[in-house]
């Protein structure tokens, strides 16, 4: 008797189970990693797209997700340093690119969340960023018109819940995808879709290992090591050489000194599309990155081997670092960026 | 007052009644469940437990600190008693810091008693040039496992990858060391003797033992210094030459 829902309650609405959703695998690319107790459905995705957008989420209604997640730029911040958020206060990292996150794992430029749907949660009750609170969004969901159904048709039933909430919400951000650059078309028919000489020699250079002054072997610039392989990341935490004396980074997570000064390696798919660049946006652009592993590395004791052995730096010419930069701009992709599942639907 | 703490245990009782089953914890070390060969591996240094972050193991000029071990195993073929070869699939790939990894599933053998095992340290050359996106996300050669491990459109797989720090004469400044040996040239062999394998449907654990030592000084000495502390085993490295000959002294079968 007692476990029996209140005879005065009207029966909870049903809903039929939600749509799987068809993941469209494209060559070179893994297959997704799938999370067994958040599988994408079409419902779940709508929903988190939905939430993503709404300036709800904020204390005071004037942001959402996207406001620091721009598709155009990949969901950077519209080329900010930090972001601000609703009282004006100003973030320490900068806003990360959205896109093949369903091969990433650990969140964060400094990984300390292990999945999506913690990591959604947290800006939402950050001061400097949205500042509420999960309980009072979960009641501002509940009021509005739209959301009991889209939940219901995400999740068979119109409860609202923060844990709903951020599973729709990674739902969504582990559908976007980007696969569609020059450089993939390139991939997949070379003889359609070549590169310029320029991007060809910066791609040779990309994916070549540093070669010492006086080797008789071709120069590289040894980028794939850490952005190697075909989602330009090796996803792994490393210590590029930012600063003699670096900030905590992934220490933070597994306490260990040997992890100091290491942040998340970005893919670099649509690295033209996101400036400014590092976990504290310092250089405003790629031309800038390349000089710093060209010839600004600084020793720590933590910097990662590869940058260590290149000593002095790379020693690339005026040349390189253009023909770098051309293969860097193949990674572009227009389709991800102008996709309409990504868009905002309330436009 | 009575009535009060009989309506509490009643509550508790309806409460408890309503809750969802919980589920139990996950074996940490689940036993595998498949008929087989499984290989189980110990990481050694010189005969003793290979243990992580301090830099205590002795080599020819320095002590070392071992922060990762990586390594494949492939290729494996099981001797027969009549002397033929009985292939299995498998590959391996083993992180000494990682005791999930410490035992992989081989295959399955044809009935009979196997007197060997012989296998390569490293990828095959077929699968070192296939691409990686092919392989399902948990296989050992799979992207998603393999991504430290592999170097994209350039030479295939690591076939071990040895990091951690040495240290100097300013114990202060320890140096680090990073040796990635592949290649499809730098492939080592391997034939071990002694087994006593059943093939059939029962379970069977081989159990092999990989002493990091060697890699340092068997056959050939390397001394680590400021000017070899790396490799990436490009054509023409001497240091990948001298670790690849000491490559085949590492793997043994335990007893």
């Amino acid at each position: 008797m007692a476990c029996k829902p209140d005879s005065n309650n009207p029966p909870a609405k049903t809903y039929p189970p939600p749509t799987p959703y068809q993941w469209v695998q494209k060559p070179f690319f893994p297959p997704p990693v799938i999370r067994s107790d958040n599988a994408l459905t079409v419902e779940g995705i709508e929903l988190g797209r939905h939430l993503f957008y709404d300036t709800q989420l904020s204390g005071d209604g004037t942001q959402s997700c996207a406001s620091c997640h721009n598709q155009a730029l990949a969901f950077t911040d519209n080329g900010r340093r930090f972001s601000t958020g609703i009282t004006g206060a100003i973030g320490t990292k900068n806003s990360m690119a959205l896109f093949n996150l369903t091969w990433s794992s650990r969140f964060f430029w400094d990984g300390r969340v292990a999945t999506l749907r913690q990591q959604v949660l947290l800006p939402i009750e950050d001061p400097i960023e949205m500042h509420d609170n999960l309980p009072n969004v979960v009641n501002k969901l509940k009021n509005s018109a739209l959301y009991p159904d889209m939940f219901g048709k995400a999740f068979g039933d119109e409860e609202i819940n923060a844990e709903r909430m951020a599973k729709a919400l990674e739902q969504f951000i582990l559908s976007i995808t980007s696969t569609d650059s020059k450089f993939d078309r390139y991939r997949i028919n070379p003889v359609l879709n070549p590169l310029t000489a320029s991007e060809q020699r910066g791609f040779d250079l990309f994916m070549r290992e540093f070669s010492p002054a006086g080797s008789n072997r071709p120069k590289g610039a040894d980028c794939f090591h850490c952005h190697g392989t075909h989602l330009f990341t090796v996803n792994n935490f490393t210590n590029n050489g930012l600063d003699a004396n670096p900030a905590t980074g992934f220490q933070i997570v597994t306490g260990n000194p040997l992890d100091r000064g290491k942040f998340k390696t970005p893919s670099l798919r649509n690295v033209a599309l996101t400036a400014p660049y590092m976990h504290d946006g310092r250089f405003s652009t790629l031309e800038e990155v390349i000089d710093h592993y060209n010839s600004g590395l600084q020793a720590s004791p933590t910097i990662d081997i590869n940058l260590k052995s290149t000593g002095v730096g790379l020693g690339l010419t005026a040349q390189d670092k253009a023909d770098l930069l051309a293969f860097l701009h193949t990674l572009s992709d227009t389709v991800y960026t102008n996709n309409p599942a990504y868009a905002n639907p309330f436009r | 007052m009575k009535k009060m703490y009989a309506l509490f245990i009643l509550l508790l009782v309806v409460l408890s009644a309503c809750k969802e089953k919980s589920t139990p914890a996950p074996d940490p070390d689940p036993q595998p469940v498949r008929n087989g060969v499984y290989l189980r591996m110990e990481h050694l240094f010189q005969g003793s437990p290979l243990s992580y972050g301090s830099v205590a193991w002795p080599t020819i000029n320095n002590n070392i600190g071992v922060n990762n071990l990586t390594y494949y195993l492939s290729g494996f073929e099981f001797q027969k008693q009549d002397g033929s070869w009985e292939k299995v699939g498998a590959y391996a790939m083993f992180t000494a810091h990682e005791k999930s990894t410490d035992t992989v599933y081989l295959g399955t053998l044809p009935n009979g008693t196997y007197q060997a095992v012989r296998f390569f340290l490293g990828v095959d050359s077929v699968a070192n040039h296939a691409d990686p996106a092919l392989w399902p996300n948990d296989h050992p050669l799979g992207l998603m496992r393999a991504a430290p491990m592999h170097w994209s459109w350039n030479a295939g797989y690591i076939f071990m990858k040895l990091e951690g720090r040495y240290r100097t004469a300013n114990p202060l400044l320890d140096g680090f060391f990073s040796f990635h040996i592949g290649r499809d040239d730098l492939i080592t062999s391997y034939q071990l003797n002694g087994l006593q394998v059943e093939g059939g449907a029962n379970k069977q654990y081989l159990k092999m033992k990989f002493d990091v030592a060697p890699f340092f000084n068997t056959p050939h000495a390397h001394v680590l210094s400021d000017t070899s502390f790396f490799t990436h085993s490009a054509f023409g490295d001497p240091i990948a030459n001298i670790l690849h000959g000491n490559m085949g002294n590492l793997i043994s079968i335990q007893p």
